[in-house]
């Protein structure tokens, strides 16, 4: 009796303590598709003459994590690099509309 | 009354047409005010004393400025150009063949608007493509040969006025207008514009450094730099410039990059060449 409830106590401790069980499973393939779509975003940017230096620096660290296996992160740092992209687009759209000379030059 | 309305319209639009042209500013008007603002704000410099930049403001650093220039690092360079600028060509053929007045004493004048192709050229540009045709390979820009050359010939135009021409043509004109934009456009993660550093800011210190008027910026270049250990041209300048400010810096002799030399350098039209200089 008592050693099938260490059995299964055994089981139960082994379930939690494997970390791919414990927490709901993350695939790389999430943290790649927004690494994806960042990198599709900076290349706009870029081409829009607006890229931001940090953007590429955390596709890079993206990058690195998930080499290293930690998806989670990985997913943190790519969705960051993917704003990072956003807001370069947006900061060049809004230049191009409404760039102009400062005040004290008119 | 409808009648009147249709007049007053007319009215209306022949009165926009005869204030347009003066409410229009060109590059001659914005000549006027770019220096006008400097000369105002810093009455006690000379348009050419704005071609010493920071030195202008920072005793310190002007004097081993000055001690430097007993030696300046940029002579080897002008040497080792001159030289590679009189090698002929595998056919037989020159730089100088390439340029008006065999290529001396025309650095001030460039960039100019190229009017077969309609769009900007700076010297580097030129001197590639007279590699090309005749069937040398092209150098690379930024650093190494081409800048030996640009060195020297910025050495054969010193004391001459820079004189840009923004020529009667629509394609010039807007050329000079999308580097006006390029100039006034705000980048990187830190939301800045050149202006925001070289006009606002000039003379003030940042993070240890004293910030150079816009105007006269561009009379020493090519320019040694000791961070670089070389003498390097103003499109590798304008990378640093960018990337301080967190942007990926646009590319070396794209349209754009040409565009901002075009119109940064017209903006100190009149002022003496003393390229090349040396900064820190
Ligand atoms: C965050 C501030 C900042 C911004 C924005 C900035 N610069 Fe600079 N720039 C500097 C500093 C600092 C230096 C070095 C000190 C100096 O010479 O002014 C410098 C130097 C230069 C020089 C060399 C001046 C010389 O005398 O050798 C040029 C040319 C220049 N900047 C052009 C630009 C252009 C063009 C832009 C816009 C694309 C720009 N800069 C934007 C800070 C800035």
């Amino acid at each position: 009796m008592n050693k099938i409830i260490f059995c299964i106590l055994f089981f139960f401790l082994l379930l939690v303590s494997t970390p791919g069980l414990s927490t709901p499973a993350l695939s790389s393939s999430e943290a790649n598709a927004v690494l994806k779509q960042a990198m599709s975003l900076h290349k706009q940017a870029i081409a829009n003459e607006g890229g931001w230096r940090i953007t590429g620096k955390f596709m890079k660290k993206a990058k690195k994590l998930l080499d290293k296996g930690d998806r989670r992160k990985a997913l943190d740092v790519a969705i960051r690099a993917r704003e990072f992209a956003e807001l370069s687009i947006m900061q060049a759209d809004m230049e191009k509309k409404s760039w102009s000379e400062p005040p004290y030059l008119k | 009354m409808c009648h009147h309305y249709r007049l007053s319209i007319l009215l209306l639009l022949f009165s926009l047409l005869l204030v347009n042209p003066l409410l229009y500013a060109g590059p001659k008007e914005d000549l006027v005010r770019y220096q006008g603002y400097f000369q105002k704000r810093f009455s006690n410099l000379s348009l050419d004393d704005l071609s010493n930049g920071l030195y202008n403001f920072d005793e310190g650093r002007r004097e081993q400025w000055e001690a430097i220039m007993e030696f300046p690092p940029y002579e080897i360079a002008i040497e080792e150009g001159e030289e590679l600028f009189n090698k002929p060509f595998g056919n037989g053929k020159r730089y100088a063949d390439c340029f008006d007045n065999g290529g001396v004493a025309i650095a001030h004048t460039y960039p100019r608007f190229n009017a077969k192709t309609g769009k900007v050229q700076n010297i580097s540009a030129v001197i590639n493509e007279c590699r090309v045709a005749n069937g040398e390979k092209p150098l690379r820009y930024l650093k190494g040969e081409i800048v030996k050359l640009l060195t020297y010939m910025a050495d054969t135009s010193r004391g001459k006025k820079i004189d840009i021409q923004v020529p009667d043509d629509p394609r010039a004109l807007a050329a000079y207008e999308d580097g006006k934009r390029v100039y006034f456009t705000r980048r990187g993660v830190r939301d800045f514009a050149c202006y925001h550093c070289h006009w606002e800011a000039a003379g003030q210190k940042i993070r240890g450094n004293v910030l150079s008027t816009a105007v006269g910026q561009v009379t020493h270049f090519p320019s040694y730099r000791s961070k670089w250990g070389a003498v390097g041209p103003i499109q590798r300048r304008y990378k640093g410039c960018m990337k301080n400010v967190g942007a990926v810096p646009l590319k070396a002799q794209s349209d754009a990059m040409n565009n901002l030399e075009y119109f940064h350098t017209h903006m100190s039209n009149g002022i003496s060449m003393n390229a090349p200089g040396t900064r820190f």
